[in-house]
């Protein structure tokens, strides 16, 4: 088991502390710690990337309908989500950048604000999801929308909730992390010397950005 | 193995400018695609969004995610993910388009 982080520690005491039994030295450690999650965002990728694909397919069997659900979608709060994600992912880059800099203060309020940010999305995400229940539009056989009484229709909207929603959950996972991270700048366990979990952890909070910025235009403006 | 050597010493981190940048380019991208959604552009206006949406995650996989200054295997990992999701994408759009 590693050894509790000082804040006066050396270089060499930081290495052999954080150093796993597999590798010759950190700099190995960290690649792979950054090589592994790009393999592990690839198959999150992959796994949006069947739905993707479902909406192309239906999509072009429904084209009407999908460009009716998109307008019935709320505008307003998908493309202030956009901004909201697009500027977390601004600041927990920024952090990290922070961290690089030996100012990890700077870089907790950045993680802080990374967190705030990832809140709001998900506090409009309900919004728009209880505007959606009000109306009746539910995933599959629940689908009770009077205006848009389709198959097509019904088939926009179950999209609309499988991917959002398994985004949505994504950014809770996310949230979780930030916060695992905030509390590691905070005590002093993620610093300039050594940062590679938060590194990594931003990592996945850029790919959960990344889907989002396609799904805006998918689910909100291409009516 | 180049990838941030000198990330041990503050002295030698650069600026930071290009992260605000990035911002900067990814909430105008944003502004263009929110504005071209009230120009009528036909069966483009979808082609043209996704397009947009594209040029932004690869800011943010080439600034934000660093992907730029990573190894080559990184790199590798990126691009064939992408392209295996543009080949599945593009394989259903071409098996309906000319059934």
């Amino acid at each position: 088991m590693s050894a509790p982080a000082t804040q006066h520690e050396t270089a060499d005491e930081t290495t052999v502390r954080r150093l796993g039994v597999q590798f010759s030295d950190l700099a190995k450690q960290d690649h792979a710690a950054r090589f592994g999650m790009w393999v592990f965002l690839a198959s999150e990728l992959l796994l949006f990337a069947g739905l993707f694909a479902l909406y192309v397919a239906y999509r072009i069997k429904y084209p009407q309908e999908f460009a009716d659900g998109v307008h019935h979608n709320a505008l307003a709060l998908g493309t202030t989500n956009t901004f909201v994600l697009i500027i977390s992912s601004f600041t927990i880059a920024y952090a990290i950048h922070m961290l690089r800099k030996d100012r990890p203060r700077v870089a907790f309020w950045l993680l802080i604000t990374t967190i705030a940010l990832g809140a709001l999305f998900l506090v409009f995400k309900g919004i728009e999801y209880s505007g959606h229940f009000a109306h009746g539009i539910f995933p599959g056989q629940l689908y009770a929308f009077a205006e848009m009484p389709t198959d097509g229709a019904r088939m926009f909207f179950t999209l609309y909730f499988f991917m959002t929603g398994l985004h949505a959950i994504h950014m809770i996972v996310g949230l979780g992390i930030v916060i695992w991270l905030a509390m590691r700048v905070w005590k002093g366990l993620a610093n300039a010397r050594y940062h590679t979990e938060v590194e990594v952890g931003a990592l996945y909070w850029h790919l959960v950005d990344g889907i989002w910025i396609f799904l805006w235009p998918l689910f909100y403006l291409t009516g | 193995m180049h990838e941030r050597e000198a990330d041990d010493d503050p002295r030698h981190v650069g600026s930071g400018l290009k992260y605000v940048a990035a911002l900067v380019a990814l909430l105008l991208l944003t502004i263009l695609t929110f504005g071209l959604h009230f120009v009528h552009l036909g069966v483009a206006g979808p082609v043209v969004a996704l397009v947009i949406a594209g040029t932004k995650v690869a800011i943010v996989a080439l600034i934000f995610m660093e992907l730029r200054e990573s190894l080559a295997a990184t790199r590798m990992v990126a691009i064939v993910t992408v392209a295996f999701v543009a080949l599945l994408c593009f394989g259903i759009v071409g098996d309906i388009a000319w059934r």
